[in-house]
């Protein structure tokens, strides 16, 4: 947004009362800054954890050692972020030294811990999640939700719980981004832990990298029955938490949802939800895209676009099901969408249109 | 009387004395959306809010809440009043779009699908009449539709994917012993007529795409029998040489005014993917000893001052300035770690690290220098 416009919406809520005083001025960072930096400060990350190997080995071969490394790192950058007045390059180093930090405690969880071992993860989960609410930095938050997320998955992967630690990142994903106003007070804090819970529905549900499905797959015939069941368990409730999305939107829309159009889209809703039910990942992926439509916010669409384009790409390496019953999936899917937007655009017609006389 | 479509906005004059007391339905000719036209031509008020535009205002509002220059409370009217949040209209208008394009992807991946999974007890005849009919249709839907309105387009996109099912079909069943590159060109090659007609940005990138594909599989294919000719290099110089062209291209026909290619965000994808392939070859020649190296630095180089030069003073776009900022500081990593860490020396690591700070940290504060002035 240029000056002129800034000031424009500036004068027009002075006007309406919102706010008193001159435009303020702030130097302007847009999104892809932020990224451009975020990455620049993560391959910084890897030169200084090439540094610590290189020049104290015995850091990466001891618990005790990489941890005590880690709240080094850790603490350094906590400092940092804390300066008054703390420049451009001081930013990024305390960036980098902290994403260090948190590489040294996944030494010294695994170090200690076996891999295989679901505990393992979910003891890093909590150090991500601790690191998030302390470190006071935009993007050195952004980078340990996704960590934590990662972890939170591997962790229910390991247990055997395959598809149920994806409900719970949407679940949060949701709660932040429709909270999002409520919650401005700490934006800091809820803005990029939001964006991470983002980019962790893209990871797990969009491009699953991770070998969780090949976990799964290995363990199907084997324990209980939540264990076998994990992923159908999963998409339930993230369909659950689409639909209660849903009703939320409608009632900021002030649409009555016993109203006959209320009703009708809760249906569309609930039905898109169960003709793609086996398409495990969809519904979260259209999730984000909504979320970002209803706050208005264009980074958080773009990711949903990105994790709807990456499902429908991942969906024909998947696994679990043969390529015809995905085509019948997809094939009723599409076929439901388009009959929905025809009988829609029949059943409500746009109430009025604009006139110019 | 003017009247104007609520989803798509366009407007055409229609005799008052035609449309019903109590009102009546109509169907917008460009994009199809029905809405109620009443005769009464009695003015709308003045709406306090602004209409809503996706994205404005949003981040300054924020910031202003952050920095307490306004209280939270009064967020959800702030953002009401600048048009940040969608109403029940564009609500409409957004579903409208989603159910349209989901629906129109998911149906030629349904095909696609289901010719992958090579159903052995479908017989070819049958095969090829499901792909062709449903081929025809499409486009027979497109050419009712009309490529102006978005279903047309849709129609024309699945059209286009269901060509790529046409032609694995024609692969799979007659065992022909195309190299897949052939696939991918073919495709492209048939498709082209429709996507130089059809006047719409997201279907040239799916061309691009294709086109994209073809070339790296080209050279996947040939790359072990003639490995000094067309070897990763090669690879490198072509794909960047095809998206550089296509850039250029895209800057250049939206600079003389054509309207469907003025949105930023298609030709930022063609930025990444050029500078990407371009950053990956001075990458390569780095670290790839057997490579002469200065024509690809050069050609490099003379990317980054292009860019510089068109990006920073004609269309001033800091996301491609942005990409061009990273690439730097990946290759200045790329170049320092070639050189210094042979050894394994910890300094080395640390000076290489510092380095790469140092270049992104002066690389924002450079272009948070350079948004002040886009703003101002």
């Amino acid at each position: 947004m240029n000056t002129a416009a800034c000031r424009a919406l500036w004068d027009r809520l002075l006007a309406a009362g919102l706010v008193a005083g001159d435009v303020p001025t702030r130097a302007a960072s847009p999104w892809f800054i932020r990224v451009m930096l975020g990455i620049a400060g993560w391959i910084g990350a890897l030169f200084i954890l090439g540094f610590i190997g290189a020049g104290f080995a015995m850091v990466m071969r001891s618990a005790g050692a990489a941890a005590v490394a880690a709240l080094i790192c850790c603490g350094g950058a906590y400092v940092i972020f804390r300066l008054a007045s703390k420049g451009d390059f001081a930013s990024q180093f305390g960036l980098a030294t902290g994403l260090a930090g948190q590489v040294l405690f996944g030494v010294a969880i695994f170090q200690q811990f076996d891999s295989r071992e679901s505990l393992a993860y979910f003891l890093f989960f909590c150090v991500e999640a601790v690191l998030t609410w302390l470190m006071p930095n935009f993007l050195h938050r952004i980078f340990t939700t996704v960590a934590a997320v990662v972890a939170l998955s591997l962790g229910f992967a390991q247990a055997g719980l395959h598809g149920l630690a994806l409900p719970l990142i949407v679940a949060g994903c949701a709660l932040v981004w429709r909270g999002e106003l409520r919650l401005a007070a700490r934006a800091d804090l809820w803005r990029p832990v939001g964006y991470g819970l983002a980019l962790g529905v893209l990871q797990t549900a969009a491009t699953p990298m991770l070998g969780g499905e090949v976990l799964f797959l290995f363990r199907r015939g084997g324990a209980g029955w939540l264990q076998k069941y994990g992923p159908e368990v999963g998409t339930l409730l993230v369909a659950v938490v689409f639909l209660a999305v849903t009703v939320q939107i409608l009632r900021e829309l002030e649409i009555d949802t016993s109203s006959r159009e209320g009703l009708a889209i809760l249906c569309c809703a609930v039905l898109v939800m169960g003709v793609s039910f086996p398409a495990h990942g969809l519904a979260a992926a259209l999730l984000i895209l909504i979320l970002g439509f209803a706050g208005g916010n264009r980074v958080l669409f773009g990711l949903g676009l990105l994790a709807v384009a990456s499902f429908l790409s991942h969906y024909y390496y998947q696994m679990r099901e043969t390529l015809l019953f995905k085509s019948l999936i997809l094939g009723a899917t599409g076929a439901f969408l388009l009959g929905a937007r025809w009988g829609m655009g029949r059943l409500f017609p746009a109430r009025e249109a604009r006139r110019h006389a | 009387m003017k009247i104007e479509c609520p989803s798509c906005h366009f407007s055409a004059d229609v005799d008052a004395a035609r449309i019903p007391p109590k009102g009546a339905n109509t169907r917008c000719p460009r994009c199809a959306t029905a809405f109620r036209v009443v005769p009464d031509a009695t003015p709308a008020p003045i709406s306090p809010t602004l209409p809503f535009r996706f994205g404005h205002g949003r981040s300054e509002i924020l910031t202003w809440a952050t920095d307490g220059r306004l209280a939270v409370e009064k967020l959800p009217r702030a953002l009401r009043l600048a048009g940040a949040l969608p109403g029940p209209l564009e609500w409409r208008r957004f579903l409208d779009g989603l159910a349209l394009w989901l629906g129109a992807v998911c149906l030629a991946a349904a095909v696609i699908f289901f010719f992958a999974y090579n159903w052995q007890e479908l017989g070819h005849f049958t095969r090829f009449g499901i792909v062709e009919l449903l081929l025809a249709a499409a486009i027979l839907a497109s050419w009712r539709l009309g490529l102006e309105r978005i279903a047309g387009k849709a129609a024309l996109l699945v059209a286009t994917l269901l060509v790529g099912a046409l032609l694995a079909l024609v692969g799979q069943t007659y065992q022909t012993g195309a190299d897949p590159w052939e696939l991918f060109a073919t495709w492209a090659l048939c498709v082209l007529p429709w996507v130089a007609v059809a006047r719409f940005a997201p279907l040239w990138l799916v061309w691009l795409t294709l086109v994209n594909l073809a070339v790296g599989l080209y050279y996947h294919a040939f790359a072990g029998l003639f490995g000094f000719l067309f070897g990763t290099e090669t690879l490198w110089w072509v794909l960047a040489g095809v998206n550089t062209l296509a850039l250029a291209a895209w800057e250049l026909a939206a600079g003389r005014g054509v309207s469907w290619l003025a949105e930023r965000w298609a030709p930022r994808i063609v930025a990444t993917a050029s500078l990407g392939y371009a950053t990956l070859l001075a990458a390569w020649t780095i670290v790839d000893h057997d490579s002469v190296g200065i024509a690809a630095l050069a050609g490099y180089s003379v990317w980054l001052a292009c860019a510089y030069v068109v990006y920073r003073h004609r269309i001033r776009d800091l996301y491609v300035l942005a990409l061009g900022v990273l690439s730097l500081v990946i290759v200045v990593a790329v170049f320092l770690g070639n050189n210094l860490l042979r050894h394994g020396d910890a300094g080395a690591f640390l000076f290489i690290g510092l380095v790469v700070l140092g270049l992104s940290a002066a690389g924002g504060w450079w272009l948070r220098v350079v948004a002040r002035e886009v703003e101002a």
